[in-house]
């Protein structure tokens, strides 16, 4: 082959070959890869064991043993939340697109890029095998002092989360200075895609939050090798105290996996309907309002857990100050559809189904934050559905989005749209299926983390295991679009969706560094050739 | 705030169907509440999903030279769309709070109960009315009751959905809660637990057995209730009250505990008994004069049954062989036990009383080396435990 033949179809997946080329690999795009692949492989264990928990589910009466259903829900939930939603989106399409976004080469840090996915590998590797052989069963939260008094797990668990952390403090750090420092020329922040917005305000949480999980490491550690009383009530410490460092954490993270949804939605609605985005600033500046008021918000986990009723109050009101940038934003993409050519495949398709489920886990927070309702609902299968509906429907719908969306640009392959939109209608119905019983079961009082429950709760529960095999199964449907695409599908052009950022400026798989020159940035990311100026003027 | 409120009132349904039973003066104001935040949210779901169904349809893909409306946004609209909802999240919030005010301040002539949790079960303690303990909340109807609740391991939540009232149990300090009921509603079969060991699949065969005293429809409570009518009635023929078991009314609720706690999380339950006020204070007297002894003279493992019962033994132990965190007791005497260590023994009375008295030197096969937690002292009484000791074996006896 001659050299200029290979430069012709050059592109960063066949550049180079061998196992060593991708695993020590310092290209953004070649990591944003493995880094999805390695996260739908722990999303496919994690769902697993939310199958076998919605197994047990089916009848009242219980099939599995109480221990192990409870190591199923553990097992479920941390893979969940550390292993796959935390770095979801942020580590697979945030890395491999930032850079194509901004014009730039690669991130700032190519090789604390590469560091922070080795660091997530073996924080993975070192978490499940700590769970799995303590046979934790705690649930994801980790509570004291149940962790520490019939389990001593909780040290290695909240270890192996701080690793993972680190990986997503490099990973953050990282973005925060490509977007700083590596804008192609004329990217003014006005003019920055909002996916960058939200990934933008999402590295700060990442960066922010994280070490609170390593202070919460320690303390723990001082109290059990040198007995100094912190979270133990037995030495004299608080166990409420262990529950405000571990939301000090956990609720930010909520916005860490939600906020790159958003951003992945304003990309594909705007694309896909051919419009401007409605309100550009309102999104980029809730987005960034929802990192800063995120953090104030975590006592609303923990009104019941004999805190203060005035910090309950204080945590209640400004909970609601969450909703008012969320319902924006929402609001907003909903105007960007106005008047629009809407395409109806599958990537669009997913963004709907996003809005329909976001529109319900924001609604149903409502009755969460107000502090009455919250005594009712609190720990019920009310508050699973919820967070189900925000956490995983919003994300993994987002992130079905993104994967489509960005498909042609990842593998330089089409997919097929005539069994991509009966699958995303089939996602859609089951997905909803699984969680609206489980609101009302929540709401006539059925408590969560229970492997056995009363009759009255049986039609309910029974509709949403079913619901959740059927999703599972709509899973397996998206699987076999993407692999039908990459053994069989058409080669993608270089602009499939006619889009106006810059990924879509490079050829399609990318080239290894990105770009041929240095490409410049004259018109913003949503200014559509299809929009009609003339009515702009007519109008003025 | 008054129109808020009649507002929500106005929306609020008798008896939703997502609701359970509101049987608190709480329940009606937390409702009204939930009534207000749903409509809101129905509103804004229908106008939401509405336009963006309406906007798909109507404006669907008409071909690439189609133009579309040069829209950036409109600062009209996106100051309605953020004042608006503002000011509806300030009247949740306002409605909220109040109502939370209300459910944690409770009035000062209320009765009180101190809750003790560990795992798996709930006692309940009367300080103030003779200081005696009780398996089930017992409690008079619309009388406040105020509860101090403490928990001797982890972390417990005390839940009852019929009175909208929750909170969480820790083991470092008391947290309280109170609540006043409005009525003697009765719970159907499929809203309660019947004891920690029902067994679901043979729930058609034997729905109201009550395997375990404490646990059964409020039958010990109405039976002390109605014998304790009798005996009143031999010194006052006059006195007004029931004297037939059947004819007690009672008002029943569950309780579950909603703070992961392990194991046994899902069986840690127990129920609210509601009397009128006449029959609560027929139901103190009986519980102060209450003496296991004589009341089951005659009938060892019926006295059995009822330390059982006392020291919450179900809440591992199950009756009907169903699996739990120890073994279970169906069948277990005169059976072959084969320990962790290899070694094994007939379950014959002295088994059965050391594994009581020492449950860590001999653990079966397959369940936690630790043992069980024994307190001898309050299942049985100070100076009581062979009687007692023997008073289980017997009943052991007659779980064939």
């Amino acid at each position: 082959m001659s050299a200029e033949a290979t430069h012709d179809d050059s592109n960063y997946l066949n550049a180079t070959s061998g196992f060593k080329s991708w695993f020590m690999t310092v290209d953004h795009k070649r990591l944003g890869i493995m880094y999805l692949a390695t996260i739908l492989t722990f999303f496919l264990i994690g769902g697993s064991f939310a199958m076998l928990v919605r197994y047990e589910l089916l009848d009242a009466a219980p099939t599995l043993s109480a221990s192990n259903y409870n190591k199923a829900f553990t097992l479920h939930g941390a893979i969940m939340v550390f292993l796959v939603l935390v770095p979801a989106i942020p580590a697979s399409l945030g890395n491999f697109l930032i850079p194509l976004m901004l014009g730039a080469k690669d991130v700032a840090f190519p090789k604390l890029n590469r560091l922070s996915f080795h660091i997530y590998l073996f924080g993975a590797l070192f978490f499940v095998t700590t769970l799995v052989l303590g046979g934790v069963d705690t649930g994801w939260t980790f509570y004291t002092p149940y962790s520490s008094k019939y389990g001593t797990n909780v040290i290695t668990a909240l270890a192996g989360a701080f690793i993972l952390g680190f990986s997503s403090i490099l990973t953050g750090l990282n973005f925060i200075v490509t977007i700083h420092k590596m804008r192609a020329p004329g990217m003014t922040w006005g003019k920055i895609p909002l996916f960058l917005w939200a990934m933008y305000a999402t590295s700060l949480i990442q960066v922010l939050a994280t070490p609170v999980i390593a202070v919460t490491l320690v303390l723990l550690v001082v109290e059990r090798f040198m007995g100094i009383g912190i979270f133990d009530p037995a030495l004299g410490g608080d166990p409420v105290l262990f529950q405000h460092f571990f939301w000090f954490y956990s609720h930010p993270v909520v916005y860490v996996m939600i906020l790159p949804a958003f951003g992945i939605i304003s990309e594909t609605i705007t694309i896909h309907s051919r419009k401007h985005i409605f309100g550009y600033t309102a999104i980029a500046g809730s987005s960034v309002a929802i990192a800063a008021v995120g953090f104030l918000v975590w006592g609303h986990h923990m009104f019941l857990s004999g805190q203060s009723e005035t910090m309950g109050a204080i945590f209640s009101f400004i909970t609601f100050g969450v909703a008012v940038p969320t319902a924006i934003k929402v609001c907003s993409w909903i105007a960007t559809l106005y008047k629009g050519n809407i395409r109806w495949n599958t990537v669009m398709m997913y963004t709907l189904g996003f809005l329909w489920i976001f529109a319900i886990g924001g609604l149903t927070g409502l009755p969460l934050a107000t502090l009455s309702t919250d005594v009712h609902l609190h720990d019920t299968y009310f508050v699973v559905a919820h967070f189900h509906y925000t956490m995983m429907g919003g994300v993994l719908f987002a992130l079905i989005t993104g994967i489509f969306h960005w498909w042609p640009k990842m593998t330089g392959k089409m997919f097929s749209e005539k069994a991509g939109v009966p699958v995303s209608i089939f996602a859609f119905l089951s997905y909803n299926l699984t969680f609206i019983p489980q609101f009302i079961a929540g709401h006539r009082g059925m408590p969560r983390r229970y492997h056995e429950y009363l009759p009255q709760f049986e039609e309910m529960m029974r509709l949403s295991s079913i619901g959740s095999f059927l999703f599972g199964l709509s899973l397996f449907g998206v699987l076999f679009v993407l692999i039908h695409s990459l053994l069989k599908g058409e080669k993608a052009p270089q602009n499939p969706w006619q889009g106006l950022s810059l990924e879509w400026e490079t050829a399609t798989p990318p080239i290894e560094h990105n770009f041929e020159g240095q490409p410049i940035c004259t018109c913003g990311p949503y200014e559509f050739p299809d929009i009609d100026v003339k009515e702009r003027v007519a109008a003025k | 705030m008054t129109v808020l409120y009649w507002i929500s009132t106005a929306m609020a349904q008798e008896s939703a169907f997502y609701m359970p039973k509101a049987a608190s003066t709480l329940a009606q104001d937390v409702d009204n509440t939930f009534s207000f935040i749903y409509w809101c949210c129905a509103v804004f779901f229908v106008v939401l999903m509405g336009a963006m169904f309406w906007f798909a349809v109507v404006y669907k893909d008409k071909g690439p030279d189609h133009k579309t409306l040069d829209l950036k946004g409109h600062h009209t609209l996106e100051l309605v769309w953020s004042i608006f909802p503002t000011f509806l999240l300030i009247a949740m919030f306002v409605m909220g709070f109040t109502g939370y005010v209300n459910s944690t301040v409770s009035p000062a002539d209320a009765v009180q109960v101190n809750i003790v949790a560990k795992r798996w079960d709930w006692s309940f303690v009367y300080p103030t009315l003779g200081g005696f303990e009780s398996r089930d909340l017992v409690v008079p109807n619309q009388d406040a009751v105020r509860l101090q609740m403490v928990s001797q391991d982890v972390l417990h939540s005390f839940y009852i959905p019929d009175f909208r009232i929750k909170k969480d149990v820790l083991p470092n300090r008391y947290t309280s809660q109170w609540f006043e009921t409005t009525d003697l509603y009765e719970a159907a079969d499929d809203e309660l637990f019947y004891s920690p060991n029902f067994n679901f699949s043979d729930a058609e065969e034997s729905p109201s057995g009550s395997k375990v005293l404490f646990t059964s429809r409020g039958a010990d409570v109405k039976s002390a209730v109605a014998t304790q009518c009798a005996k009143d009635k031999e010194d006052n023929p006059e006195l007004a009250c029931e004297s037939n078991p059947e004819n007690v009314k009672v008002g029943l609720h569950q309780i579950f505990c909603t703070e992961y706690c392990g194991d046994s999380h899902s069986r840690m339950l127990a129920k609210v008994v509601v009397l009128s006020p006449e029959n609560f204070e027929l139901w103190v007297k009986a519980q102060n004069n209450f003496d296991a002894e004589t009341a089951y003279a005659g009938d060892v493992a019926k006295l059995g049954e009822y330390y059982t019962s006392k020291g919450g033994c179900a809440g591992c132990h199950s009756v009907d062989g169903s699996a739990g965190t120890g073994p279970t007791w169906k069948g277990l005497y005169g059976k072959e036990r084969q320990f962790a260590d290899g070694s094994g023994t007939v379950a014959d009375d002295n088994y059965i009383r050391m594994s009581v008295l020492e449950p860590a030197k001999q653990v079966v096969s397959g369940y936690p080396a630790a043992g069980m937690p024994v307190n001898l002292h309050k299942a049985f009484g100070k100076g009581k435990e062979e009687a007692g000791l023997a008073a289980i074996i017997e009943y052991i006896k007659t779980l064939k």
